[in-house]
């Protein structure tokens, strides 16, 4: 057993260790390359070694006839086989559909315009390196600036444009506020393109189930919409598709929306009779799964003479790369809508838009938009305080939305639910030692490791909007869960739920909830996820930061109509009124097998009956109270209320070698609320994991392409990731705001660590070199620092 | 030394997590297939298979290797340790046992590779300080914990085992002084 037996039955707000580890940790987890049916073929695809062309024709003679190959296909090869729409779809939004080969035109070097499936894998390559592409080349748009040029070729000939989708915010009059303004800071702000990198790839295992139907296994954040974009792309119907979702080696989002190769993979089941499988090569995920970030935010932002902000006119421009994919417009829409942050801006217009490249596609990250305008804002509250001589501190403080004013709608028309922005900020800096570790890097500013703070404060969506709202967005799904709890007969409790466990531990979290809410001891109550032919569903996958949030108000709204099951039953077996029980921990808590819960007497704790017994009774159903149905069960559904938005500040200290421009992370304090902490061991990982992550993106990583669009980085070799000796301890601390909307006071965690830690840092590196030139892309490379230093030394 | 055609398979003998056992592979197949698809041993972790991630890292002849840039053939003769091989029975090893409890995994897909890595760091240094871990764990790559909750597990094996040592030590003493 995991958990050790906690000495009172109440588990939230204590570290009760996640089931499962003892698997992981003795090799025995099964992910879904260690899934074997017998039988099963190999999957290659050949893909373009060109940015932009028409397909003349396609030769797959030399592929098929290389013995072991048991089939090679094209588009063409595969008639019926639909393509996906966007999960996202903005008002005016142009269409390109996703399909899982090139249809007439190659638009990204690794497009797959063949797929051979062969007896192994080795064979499977070889014969897909020999399929044959007669080519037309077309002019390639390797950046947005290219795309824009208004006489620039078309990616998608019967669009007006490459802009594939565009929002906008209007509030006030930004440019007679501008115009008055005190100061205004314009800047352009990037984030390099970066690839989101779970350790185990994307993994698919698609198997014909006899009756026409198809299982398959997928690394996947959403199963439900996987098994809904391939029974659309197949037409089949929806009861002969069964997703399971087994271990998975990590998602950050790119794992979040179903892909054209799931469906193409469940017809090649379907077709060969046979299982199929592909598993990503690492090599290939640099064009085969979605990038993220690649954003440039334009911000102009006038300040009066004190430091108050007075407006913010914003274009926020996503370089989706070669398709409009699943999340279309949404990271720059969610990066757009949270761009003022924290901070009360009486005016703003912002532009969020989606231009098409010849690249590889970008899509869902972590952070999901969200750092990349938190740079770019937090970023100019530093410009602005250095030009009116006041301190990063400071100037956050004067135009902070204060707890008074929650909950609030700020410009863009997302409410902050609650929080104490001003407090958090002190509380943090405090621990920082802030004005202490200003005045030592001051010492340091002409030695030959130069020293610099930064700070940045941010809010995060978590929780998900109502579904109505959400229609509104124009997200074509909804935000709620389904699930089944379900007491069994012995008294123990079955949770069903729809949300995807990837390691960040959300089957525990639902755990605790339901073991409070029907206080019993956590070990009574196991969590099943992860297949699709469980009485559950989650609308929009294990994603945007609400699987406690969400996931978890389906539990206890569950839990709460079960509760109310058990004690109608208890009343009956005690031959009382409903009115006249309550249901009660067992004390002392009993044996293996003992009864952990009773149903008892209000007016007599001594008369009682345990929850075994109920169950018991529910499955005899000898004898009933009147009109209640045989079994223990509820199924429920939770559609979200609102958002609810998490928020932090960070403080780091950098050291940055003179002579080379290399960044060192010294330490880190990262404040943060997210609502009630359920389970402080996992909120403390998802936050450490996400800064890791945000460090890697600041300092290292960048997916980049050469001027004939081909990827430079196509391996680990050359895409550097955050390594141990790059991370240092995170000093957390902690804030603890209910959400007023949720009815366990959860906000989501799972993004709060990638979103400041970029501004953070840069905060930090300007401190530290001096301002003579300001820093506004990243990564933050040793060789962009240094250039900054070397510029800034000749002024 | 033995000669053969691309398409012919090798026979190979190793010895894996304390057993004798023989396969057959190609000479092209990596180790890490090898383990994972001759002898079903799964824990064996591919995460890139050129040798940055570490996630396949396994023990042959006592020192970490990455079985991803070895031939399954380079197996022949040597002594193989996997994750499957570290615990006794239902019994973890106290590395096994101080990542879980230390929450030093999320998603698990580095965690064998780590294992094998820090098997390897306390062997060659048992004393090792944060910075040194930090140091020798740099090959390999964690995706979603940001390294420090290993760095614990791993520097409480190592103090566990140092008082150990001392406490055994110290026994010996006794008894030393007791026969005096």
């Amino acid at each position: 057993m995991d958990a050790p037996t906690a000495p009172s039955c109440r588990s939230t707000g204590t570290s009760v260790r996640r089931r499962g580890l003892a698997r992981i940790v003795a090799g025995k987890a099964a992910y879904v390359p260690d899934q074997h049916l017998p039988g099963t073929l190999d999957v290659a695809f050949a893909r373009s070694p060109v940015a932009h062309a028409h397909i003349r024709s396609i030769d797959i003679g030399r592929a098929a006839a290389l013995p072991g190959v048991v089939a090679v296909r094209t588009m063409r090869d595969l008639p019926g086989l639909g393509s996906l729409s966007s999960t996202w779809e903005v008002a005016g939004q142009r269409h390109c559909p996703e399909h899982a080969l090139a249809t007439d035109r190659l638009r990204h070097v690794g497009q797959a315009f063949a797929v051979v499936v062969a007896n192994d894998r080795a064979t499977a390559e070889r014969a897909a390196a020999l399929v044959e592409i007669d080519l037309e080349p077309l002019p390639a748009l390797l950046s947005v600036d290219a795309a824009l040029e208004p006489d620039a070729p078309r990616l998608y000939p019967d669009w007006p444009d490459n802009e594939a989708a565009r929002a906008e915010w209007l509030v006030g009059d930004p440019d007679a506020a501008l115009d008055g303004a005190a100061l205004v800071v314009e800047e352009s702000f990037t984030s390099q393109r970066v690839h989101p990198l779970s350790l185990e790839t994307r993994g698919i295992l698609a198997a014909p189930d006899g009756e026409g139907g198809v299982t398959l296994w997928v690394s996947t954040q959403a199963p439900h919409q996987v098994k809904m974009a391939v029974a659309s792309a197949l037409g089949l119907p929806e009861h002969r598709l069964r997703v399971i979702v087994p271990n998975v080696g990590g998602g950050f989002g790119m794992k979040a929306y179903p892909h054209a190769d799931e469906a193409l993979l469940a017809r090649l089941a379907l077709d060969l009779g046979r299982p199929v499988r592909w598993i990503e090569d690492r090599r290939e995920s640099f064009v085969s799964s979605a990038m993220g970030r690649d954003q440039r935010v334009d911000l102009r932002v006038g300040f009066d003479a004190t430091g108050r902000i007075l407006a913010l006119d914003g274009v926020v421009t996503l370089d989706k790369g070669a398709l409009i994919g699943q999340s279309s417009l949404g990271t720059a829409w969610v990066g757009a809508a949270f761009l003022p942050g924290g901070y009360a801006i009486p005016a703003v217009r912002i532009i969020a838009r989606a231009i098409v490249t010849n690249t590889p596609q970008t899509g869902a990250y972590r952070g999901y938009g969200q750092p990349e305008t938190n740079l770019a804002l937090e970023r100019t509250l530093d410009i602005a305080a250095d030009r009116l001589g006041i301190s990063p501190a400071e100037i956050r403080q004067r135009n902070f939305i204060v707890p008074a004013q929650m909950p609030h709608m700020i410009a863009t028309g997302v409410t902050l639910d609650s929080g104490d922005y001003p407090r958090l900020l002190d509380m943090t800096l405090e621990r920082f030692g802030y004005e202490e570790a200003r005045a030592r890097c001051a010492a340091a500013a002409a030695s030959p490791v130069r020293r610099g703070v930064g700070i940045a404060c941010y809010i995060e969506t978590s929780n998900m909007a109502p579904s109505a709202a959400a229609a509104y967005l124009g997200i074509r799904a909804g935000s709620f869960d389904l699930l089944t709890i379900r007491m069994e007969p012995t008294g123990h409790v079955r949770i069903d739920t729809g949300q995807t466990e990837l390691g960040q531990g959300i089957s525990i979290t639902l755990a605790q909830l339901c073991a409070d809410e029907l206080m019993m001891p956590v070990e009574d109550v196991v969590v099943a996820h992860g297949d699709t032919a469980l009485p559950a569903f989650t609308s929009y996958g294990t994603a945007g930061s609400a699987g406690a949030g969400v996931g978890g108000a389906a539990v206890i709204k569950g839990a709460a109509r079960l509760r109310d099951k058990l004690l109608l039953w208890g009343a009956h077996l005690l031959q009382l009124d409903a009115a006249a029980v309550e249901l009660a921990s067992a004390r002392p808590l009993g044996d293996e097998g003992a009864p952990r819960a009773v149903v008892r007497d209000k007016a007599d704790p001594g008369r009682q009956v345990a929850v075994s017994e109920i169950a018991r009774a529910a499955y005899f159903f000898h004898s009933a109270p009147d009109g209640v149905d045989p079994g223990l069960e509820a199924s429920v559904g939770y559609d979200p209320p609102g958002f609810a938005i998490s928020y932090g500040a960070v403080a780091v200290e950098v050291a940055v070698d003179a002579e080379t421009g290399k960044v060192a992370i010294e330490r880190m304090t990262f404040g943060h609320d997210c609502g009630r902490v359920i389970n402080p061991a996992i909120v403390e990982g998802q936050i450490s994991g996400a800064v890791a992550q945000a460090i890697g993106a600041t300092l290292y990583e960048a997916a980049r392409y050469d001027e004939e669009g081909r990827p430079l980085s196509t391996s680990l070799m050359d895409y550097m990731l955050p390594l141990a000796a790059d991370v240092p301890p995170i000093d957390l601390v902690h804030l603890e705001t209910p959400s007023p909307l949720y009815p366990h006071g959860v906000k989501g965690v799972g993004e709060s660590g990638t979103i400041a830690v970029p501004a953070a840092i840069m905060n930090a590196v300007q401190h530290a070199i001096g301002t003579g030139t300001t820093l506004t892309a990243l990564p933050l490379s040793a060789e962009r620092v240094w250039e900054a230093m070397r510029t800034t030394a000749q002024i | 030394m033995r000669r053969a055609d691309v398409g012919d398979r090798l026979e190979t003998i190793a010895l894996v997590n304390g057993r004798e056992r023989r396969f057959s592979v190609l000479p092209r197949t990596s180790l890490a297939d090898a383990l994972r698809d001759e002898l079903g041993l799964h824990g064996v972790r591919v995460g890139c298979e050129h040798g940055i991630c570490g996630a396949c890292t396994i023990l042959v002849d006592g020192r970490p290797m990455r079985s991803c840039l070895m031939l399954g053939v380079q197996a022949d003769g040597a002594r193989i340790e996997t994750i499957e091989g570290l615990a006794q029975g239902q019994q973890l090893h106290p590395l096994q046992d101080a990542f879980r409890r230390h929450h030093a995994l999320q998603c698990g897909f580095c965690t064998a590779g780590f294992l094998a890595t820090a098997q390897g760091l306390l062997d060659e240094n048992p004393d090792p300080t944060r910075e040194e871990v930090r140091e020798v764990l740099s090959g390999n790559i964690c995706r979603c914990t940001g390294y420090q909750t290993i760095v614990d597990a791993i520097m409480e094996v190592a103090a566990q085992r140092i008082a150990d040592r001392q406490a055994a030590a110290g026994q010996t003493g006794m008894e030393t002084s007791d026969g005096d």
